[in-house]
Formats: structure tokens, sequence, C-alpha cells
């Protein structure tokens, strides 16, 4: 790929994925193997005419989606790697100086490396640094680059979607949304759960949850209600999903104070420096989302549906066991009294580590009773924490 | 099972020449990390013979950052702390931290000015904030023997607020509980010779920890992952630093990590019959020799590098 026919490539990918849709900008970038089985549904070529794009515009999953063969990602990648290099051999490094189309071009240089490789920091301070720039020149950037990280947060190549430089950088975007009064907080909680939905245990997407949800409260007088019942959702419908789960429980012992609202402050600001841009009003709503009461209440109700739907993952309990304190004694006596009823009927559970064995041989074809044994091996779990630790969080 | 020492060298010797891959361009933005994880392997199996030391080290000083005063990860890129430290133990690991000359003052200096206020670290001008880059910057300044009490009292109290209710540590004070958090949260401690601050813990965090590891003898990192062989690092280094190693099984351990080996190309995969890397060849030889097992050089679990290595550091707090 040569150096024009890069910048064309690269500049099909930004408009592709920055264009608003119908779809509210929701997009769903696929990396695939190869396009040739969709041959008939190709409809943007890169321009050595090999398939470079397949576009969708999906009702049912009310998204746009972008498959894209690997095969022409890697090359873009390489062409990029090669052009940054050029760039940054350049005897002036200060993109200020540069030309107009200069800036252009090395911004499109950066965005084909996010897409391919997103911890190259090189190629992250450059686009920052066009990003200043650019944003200043025409405020339609912004938007654009929202959709931009949308798409590679959502997408289905982990390295893209589980980036720590990528969410970052997203924070920083939000905020900048957040500064100009653009509210973006439907978009990017939708974007934050359907990054999470494509990698599940999603550890920066659920940490980018918890700067969220700061800003929520403390600019936009957000009681986090709707917040708490989307998750609520969607840590039901992955209940092995650990980050998720964890991310309710912070949310849940969440106490807003004039410290944490310094250090949020502070926070914004490191991470604003750099782009010409206002404060951020932030409000003095101190105290907890959710009381102690409410709480009692998640807790109780969730271990009614981890019985009910006969839940064998660990994850909900941990959940619960965070929260299990004197108020809710009279769970820890079912509980005892469940597992103790189960080993007596089928011999003792010993937990080793993150396994468990046990006294009596299982026949690993009874699925049935195999499931039991986890749920009870669960439950031992939380009762020993509870032993050993008691209540936690207060 | 046996360890397959010799294909392990050939692998890590061999991963230098592969520039006609694209794997190989893709992956310029972490060479000199690879050099390091490669070289550190080899100090391992004590084969590091078979990398020329003065080409390693010639590439390492054309990744400095005359700007900046750090590393990149490669010549012409812009210095990061995770660059800076695998430069910095590329050269304590050939003796030659001499070599860094004049340009010491503006490497001590790049990385001093990134710690933030509350004592955390960014990796760099970026602003990015993970206790990852506290380890890194912790153990950057430790070999180059610059700590001072204001930096270590900083860091020590960031990485203690990054301490969970389960007895694990995340990236930053209240984030998710993650084993390779515990790791470099841990390693600081220890390198500050600040673990008496966890005595009253000591128990949560071992627990948490041993939790890690699943039936089939392998660790991972958080609860209900998948194990993978780069926590045979991350897991059982807080342990050894804990004092706790015997808490998980080490037969087991030894035996999921040798069944990652590709026994035809050499090198360590995250799980059985995956692709194999640099990364989880070294961290997979390194968690068999912290386990004593094969015959293996002797690795220190808060540095990373052979603990003959370490014990030429000088110790924190530095006696006046």
């Amino acid at each position: 790929m040569n150096a024009v026919s890069f910048q064309l490539n690269a500049r099909n990918l930004w408009d592709q994925l920055t264009e608003g849709s119908k779809y509210n900008g929701t997009k769903y970038l696929q990396l695939v193997p190869d396009l040739e089985p969709l041959k008939g549904l190709i409809d943007i070529k890169s321009t050595d005419d090999e398939p470079m794009f397949i576009r969708i515009d999906n009702d049912d999953a009310q998204r746009r989606e972008f498959f894209v063969a690997k095969k022409c990602c890697l090359k873009l990648c390489v062409a990029a790697i090669f052009e940054l290099n050029r760039i940054l051999e350049m005897e002036e490094r200060n993109p200020q100086m540069w030309s107009e189309s200069m800036q252009w071009q090395a911004f499109l240089t950066t965005i084909a490396l996010l897409v391919t490789s997103p911890e190259n920091h090189s190629a992250l301070n450059l686009h920052q640094d066009l990003a200043e720039i650019l944003f200043l020149r025409d405020e339609t950037i912004l938007r654009s680059e929202l959709y931009l990280l949308i798409s590679l947060l959502t997408c289905n190549n982990a390295k893209v979607n589980k980036s720590s430089s990528i969410w970052h950088l997203f924070k920083k975007v939000y905020l900048l949304h957040v500064v100009q009064n653009v509210n973006v907080s439907s978009i990017v909680l939708h974007a934050n759960l359907l990054s999470a939905t494509e990698h599940k245990n999603n550890y920066y997407a659920w940490s980018f949850a918890r700067f969220f949800v700061q800003v929520e409260w403390l600019v936009y007088d957000n009681n986090l209600q709707g917040v708490y019942t989307q998750v609520r959702q969607f840590c039901r419908d992955a209940p092995q999903d650990t980050s998720s789960w964890m991310f309710l429980q912070h949310l849940m012992t969440l106490e807003f104070t004039p410290k944490l609202r310094e250090k949020l402050q502070l926070d914004c600001l490191r991470l604003l420096d750099g782009f010409s841009v206002g404060d951020i009003r932030f409000g003095e709503a101190y105290g907890r989302p959710f009381s102690r009461e409410e709480v009692r209440e998640i807790v109780l109700e969730t271990i009614e549906w981890i019985h009910r739907m006969e839940i064998t993952s660990l994850s909900p309990w941990e959940f619960v066991k965070m929260n299990i304190g004197e108020d809710l004694s009279t769970v820890v006596d079912q509980l005892k009294e469940s597992v103790s009823k189960f080993e007596d009927e089928h011999g003792k559970i010993h937990l080793i580590n993150g396994y468990f064995e046990t006294e009596s041989s299982i026949d690993e074809s009874n699925l049935l009773l195999m499931k039991l044994y986890t749920t009870t091996a669960n439950k031992k779990r939380v009762l020993r924490w509870y032993e050993k630790h008691g209540r936690f969080n207060g | 099972m046996q360890l397959f020492r010799e294909k392990h060298v050939d692998y890590v010797k061999n991963l230098n020449t592969k520039t006609d891959q694209l794997e190989y361009w893709l992956t310029e933005h972490l060479r000199l990390n690879g050099v390091y994880w490669g070289l550190m392997a080899l100090f391992l199996m004590d084969s590091q013979d078979a990398f020329v030391k003065e080409e390693v080290i010639e590439f390492v000083l054309s990744c400095r950052d005359p700007k900046r005063g750090g590393f990149g990860p490669y010549p012409k890129h812009e210095a990061h702390i995770l660059s800076t430290l695998s430069a910095i133990q590329i050269l304590k690991l050939y003796n030659s931290l001499d070599r860094l000359g004049s340009f010491k003052p503006d490497l001590v200096k790049f990385i001093k000015d990134l710690q933030l206020p509350d004592g955390s670290f960014q990796g760099d001008r970026f602003g990015e904030v993970d206790s990852r880059f506290v380890y890194t910057a912790i153990q950057c300044l430790s070999i180059l023997e610059e700590l001072d009490e204001n930096i270590a009292s900083g860091a020590t109290d960031f990485v203690l607020r990054c301490l969970n209710f389960d007895g694990g540590f995340g990236m930053v004070p209240g984030a998710e509980s993650h084993a390779a958090q515990a790791f470099v949260c841990l390693g600081t401690l220890s390198i500050l010779g600040q673990l008496d601050k966890l005595t009253s813990k000591k128990e949560l965090i071992s627990s948490w920890l041993s939790e890690r590891q699943v039936a089939n003898g392998g660790l991972n990192g958080r609860p209900e992952k998948l194990p993978d062989v780069c926590y045979s690092w991350w897991v059982l280094t807080g342990m050894d630093i804990l004092g706790c190693l015997d808490w998980v099984d080490h037969d087991k351990l030894r035996q999921y990590i040798l069944s990652c080996q590709d026994d035809v190309t050499g090198g360590i995969s995250d799980r059985p019959d995956n692709q194999v890397d640099v990364f989880h060849t070294v961290f997979g030889i390194a968690g068999l020799s912290l386990l004593g097992f094969e015959d293996l050089v002797p690795v220190d679990a808060s540095y990373c590098l052979p603990k003959a290595v370490v014990a030429t550091i000088k110790k924190f707090p530095y006696e006046i």
C-alpha cells in the first residue's frame, strides 16, 4: 500500500466509523478473517480493489455493522506504522507548526493505529496533540471522535475493545462533551454496556463506569437509578461476569463526600489538560445513591433470584457476600442449614483454593447433582467468608 | 512432562529474525518490552549468550527519547514508563547501567516527574494512571538507586488505597480486584520495605490470591475467569512476597504450565494448544523458577530479575 493509497483508505475508515446513522451512531465493528463469502454485499473497497468493509444496517440490533477483513486491516496497520515512523523522524515534531493537510494526514494515521495497535503510546500522544488542534478548528470533529471511540470500544477485537488507553481517551472525550454542555450520557452508558456485552469481564469498561457514575451524580445530579436498572439487568443476563457484579457492588456502597468531589475535580482537570476548554461545574449533592435499607432489599432480592434461577456461578454470591452482615443474619442461618442438609445427604464438600473436592465420588454425568454440588460449594464459600470476616461494608 | 529448555531458547533467539512477518511490525510498539521478556527468559534458563550483548545494549540506547529523558519502545518513539523499565532492567541484567552515562539525571527526572500529588504515577504525558505504573516507576528508581522518602511515602499510600475489601488490589482505589494489580501493589510495597503496613490484612490477601488456583492447577486473574500461564507469575509472586507460596498446589501448577508449551516450535502460551508468545514464555518460566522446578536460575519475586542481580541493588530505605 503506497502513501497515497494509505491516506485514502484511512480516510475511508474514519468517514465510515464516524458517520452518524439512523441508530444514533451505534456501530458494530467486527474484524473477520476474510470477506470472500459475503462478496455480494461488499459496498466499500480499498484503493487496490480488495474488499475492505461490508456495511449492513441491522434493524433488529438497532446498529450499523461493519465487517472488516483482517488482511486489509493488517496491511493498513503496517502502512500506518511506516507513516508514523516517517512523522516521528520529521525535524519539526510540533504539530502546531504543520500545514492543515499535514495535520489531517497525521491524524488519519493515528486513527489507523488506534484500530490496529491501540497501545502504541507514540500514536496515542500524537493523536491527542492533533485532536487538541482539530477540535478547536471544527467542533463537529469532537462528535466524530466520540463515534469513532464507541466503534472501537464495542468492536469484537479484544485488543481494541479492552484497551486501557482507548478507555482513557474515551474519558477525555466524554468530559469534553460535558464541558460543552452536550449531554451524551445515554450514548456513553449504552456504549459501556455494549462493550461489556461483547467482552465479558471487561475490566476497563467497568472501571470507566465507576468514573462515569461519579460525573453523572456530581455534574448532572443523576440519581443513578437508571444506571442501576440497566446494570442490574446486565448482571442477571451475565451471571458469570464478575466485573459487572463488582461494579454493582461498588454502586451499592458508593458515597459522595466533599473529599470524593475534590478528587474527581482534580482528575477531571488533569484529563482535560491541554484542551483549551472551560471548567466543569460540579454540584454539591452528597450522600449515598442507595440507602442501607435499599441495599438490604437488593441483596435479599438477589439471593431469591439466585435460588429461583438455580444460578451456579459464583459472581452473584461475591456480590452478596460483600453486603452480608448482622442485618442479614437470617440469610446466614438459612445458608448454614442448606449446606448442612446437603452435606448430610451427599457427603462433605472441601473448598480448596478456587475449586472444591468431594468426599464421595460424583457421577459427573449427573448434571443435576453436579449443579447442586456447585451451588452448595458457592454457599459454603460465602459462609467461610462470613465466619472469617463478618460484616465488612458498613 | 519436562521443560523443553532448548526449544524455548531457540524460540526466543529467533524472535528477532522474523522481520518478514506482519506480527513483527504490528508489535513494534512493544519491542523493548519484548527484548526484556526474551532476555529474562534466557537468563532464567542460563542461556543469556543466545543474544549478542552489545547489539542489545546498542538497541536499548537507540530507544532513548532525548526530548523527555526516558525510553520509548522503539527508536524515535516517545518515552513511556513501561518501556523505560524494560530498558533499565536490560541494562541491569547486563551489568551495564554505566552506559546511561550523562543521560541518567534526565532519566531520573523523567520518572520522578510522572508522580502525581496523590502518590500515583502516570505512564507518560497521555495521563493514564494505574498501579502498574507506580510499580514500574518504583522499580526503575530502585534499580537506579534513586528512591527518596517523599516518592516512597506517596507511592505507599496510593497502593494501600488500592486494596479492596475482598483482599485483592485494583488499578486505582475502588477499582475491581485483579491478580496483576496484586502483584504490582505487593511488589511496590516489597521494594519500598513497607510490607509491615499489610500485617493485619495478610491472611485476607493470601486467601484471595490462593483462590485463583482452579481445578486444572492453573491460576486465573479474577474469580470465574479461565486460567492463564502469565498468572503463574502475577499470583505466585504476591504469595511469595507474603510468604504463603505453599497455599497453592505446586505440582498441579507445574503440570499446567508445562502443558502450555509448544513441543515443536518452543515457547509457552496462555492455555494449552494456543499460540505461543514471548510474554507467556517468560512468565511461565519465571513461575516455574519461583516454584523451584526444572533447575532454573532463581528469580526474585519483586523485581522479576535473577536473585543474584537483585542482590546487587541497594535496599531502600538507604543507609546514610
